[in-house]
């Protein structure tokens, strides 16, 4: 089958997962117990205030009708509009996309840097003493929270030190290296848990590449153990790295929420935080859609990676 | 080597949970006694591990906070064993519109970043620790769904559970009985991997303040604490994340060698 044909049905494939996402989430709203309007406007709130809500979400209406309604304006690109703020929720998240893609971009930027690297050099010096220290730091880097590291560097570099920015982002009209400095701190604290995976991953995954026999082969043949290692183990090794990038994206967008929240970024990650306070459904389900989208979209781009890492993926 | 790193992380385990049991006994100071003459104080005898805005002891509230980790972590794991292994093994069983229905349901959980998750739930479900545990447990429930559907299919052909059905045992009987007993040791590792995991999880959600309430002691909530007075007391940073940073590393290394001793393995990605 066509590549181009069997792309567009995994394309196509992503269109049902977000039914059901957005469906299971409508759902979990709609059978919490308790009247979801009184639960909604909050403790001290009038009744008016609580009948607002009502008519707001539509409330009186069956779940089902009430999703088929939701569904039909979410297709129009209408997600309805905040109950904090009453403004569109889609203008709301648009403010805040650039913050939050930046700052994943360059975590994940930094995370296939930091883990390629340090997974190639395990892998090739398996058992000597930078197989200890990338084993030792990836798995710390999977049991410490992220946002204490980010505690722990925001003290010396932003507080001690005026080297970073400890609060706030600089758009890149202020200039590439004023936004590349505000995201360092909260980049490198992101990119902590997904670049120790992915040390690992690579690791493992070159080193069971490393024994196969036509890396024998070509050792005996007399290729240098650069050429080697670089042209024909690692694009073999790179498939299950490249195959879970999806859950790194996923990861990240999730990580995002408290680290934005320590740096005081105002991405869509702080956005959820006030929204949950509030109770903002229409805010939250919106999040959930977009965010979902992203990994969506980053799962297709892998999957047409895959295609180019592993030809045999092509027969369908 | 490893053997050691294996037992110290037991220690680290048994420390924690004898912690959280034993805390009013062990604790020095009522961990929401106020003392604002000392509030904001570096370690000292009195106050090994310092005090807080309010003056409060640290270290009291740091085993006090064990609780509230402990408690979170077992409301996770039997919040997602119980949604995720009935469903996981109905979906093994019946591998027709069963298992495509509830894997679509899975995998839709799965592709939603998991704190965009944890805080939709817990803005239907109320802010508060048993809700934020119980929406967690909800975002960790498809990995046991995983788990206990690739068993079920796996031993769904066996003569064993054939042999069951010939003699009339119940489905329920037969998945109680013999496929879950299969199933165990691949879920024993995972339920190692989310107590972690939930550790973690907790930590954030108390640390964003949507988790436990002050002023009740909690890990995250005193990082969050420390936070605010980063630029007056930065060594409030120290205790409570070391503290779940060991707790959650002795998890990940018991789950690692009950992965190699059960020998089962990880899918990649979960």
């Amino acid at each position: 089958m066509a590549v181009q044909i069997l792309l567009l049905r995994r394309l196509l494939g992503a269109v049902p997962l977000l039914l059901v996402v957005s469906f299971v989430v409508f759902l979990l709203v709609g059978l919490a117990p308790g009247d979801p309007a009184a639960r909604i406007a909050g403790d001290n709130s009038t009744p008016e205030r609580i009948e607002e809500i009502r008519r707001a979400l539509n409330l009186d209406a069956p779940l089902l009708e009430r999703y088929a309604y939701w569904l039909g304006d979410a297709a129009r690109g209408n997600l309805g509009r905040s109950l904090a703020t009453s403004e569109p929720v889609i203008d709301v998240m648009a403010r805040r996309v650039p913050v939050t893609l930046s700052l994943t971009l360059v975590a994940l930027a930094m995370s296939i840097v930091l883990g390629m690297l340090g997974g190639i050099a395990a892998a090739v010096w398996r058992n000597g003493p930078a197989d200890r220290i990338v084993t030792v730091l990836a798995s710390l880097g999977l049991a410490l929270p992220s946002f204490w590291v980010a505690l722990i560097l925001v003290v010396p570099l932003a507080i001690d030190r005026n080297w970073f920015p400890a609060l706030g982002y600089q758009p890149l009209s202020a200039g590439v290296w004023q936004w590349l400095r505000s995201l360092t701190l909260p980049a490198v604290t992101l990119a902590l848990l997904p670049s120790a995976e992915m040390a690992l991953q690579v690791r493992a995954a070159l080193i069971e590449t490393l024994e196969k026999d036509y890396i024998v082969a070509a050792r005996a043949r007399g290729l240098s153990a650069a050429s080697i290692t670089l042209k024909h183990a690692l694009k073999n090794a790179a498939i299950p790295v490249v195959t879970v990038l999806g859950f790194r994206i996923a990861q990240l967008l999730g990580g995002s929420v408290i680290i934005e929240s320590v740096f005081a970024l105002n991405g869509l990650g702080t956005l959820a935080i006030t929204a949950a306070l509030a109770s903002d459904m229409p805010v939250l389900l919106g999040l959930t859609m977009v965010t979902t989208l992203a990994v969506v979209l980053v799962n297709f781009l892998v999957d047409a990676s895959y295609l180019y890492f592993n030809p045999r993926g092509r027969q369908g | 080597m490893r053997k050691a790193v294996y037992w110290l992380a037991l220690a680290v385990i048994a420390a924690f949970v004898a912690l959280a049991l034993l805390a009013p006994w062990i604790a020095p100071y009522d961990p929401n006694a106020q003392d604002l003459l000392v509030r904001l104080k570096p370690y000292s005898a009195a106050h090994w591990l310092g005090t807080d805005e309010y003056g409060r002891d640290q270290l009291s509230r740091l085993i006090f906070g064990a609780r509230v980790s402990l408690l979170a972590a077992v409301e996770v794991v039997a919040v997602g064993l119980l949604l995720g292994v009935p469903s996981g093994v109905l979906a093994g069983f019946f591998p027709g519109l069963v298992d495509a229905a509830l894997s679509r349901v899975s995998d839709a959980l799965m592709s939603v970043p998991s704190l965009v998750l944890a805080l939709t739930i817990v803005a239907v479900l109320g802010q508060g620790l048993v809700s934020a545990m119980f929406a967690v447990g909800i975002v960790f429930a498809p990995r046991f769904f995983r788990v206990a559907r690739a068993s079920t299919y796996e031993v769904r052909r066996e003569t064993f559970i054939e042999a069951s059905f010939a003699i009339g045992c119940s489905w329920w009987r037969v998945a109680w009985r013999h496929v879950l007993p299969n199933a165990m040791s691949p879920l024993v590792v995972q339920i190692a991997v989310v107590l972690g995991a939930a550790i973690t999880a907790e930590a954030s959600l108390s640390f964003l303040g949507i988790g436990v309430q002050p002023p009740t002691a909690s890990w995250g909530g005193m990082l969050s604490s420390a936070y605010q007075n980063l630029y007056e007391a930065a060594y409030l940073i120290w205790a409570p994340g070391i503290a779940i940073a060991a707790t959650v590393l002795a998890f990940t290394i018991v789950g690692d060698e009950a992965r190699i001793a059960l020998g089962t393995r990880q899918p990649i990605g979960v």
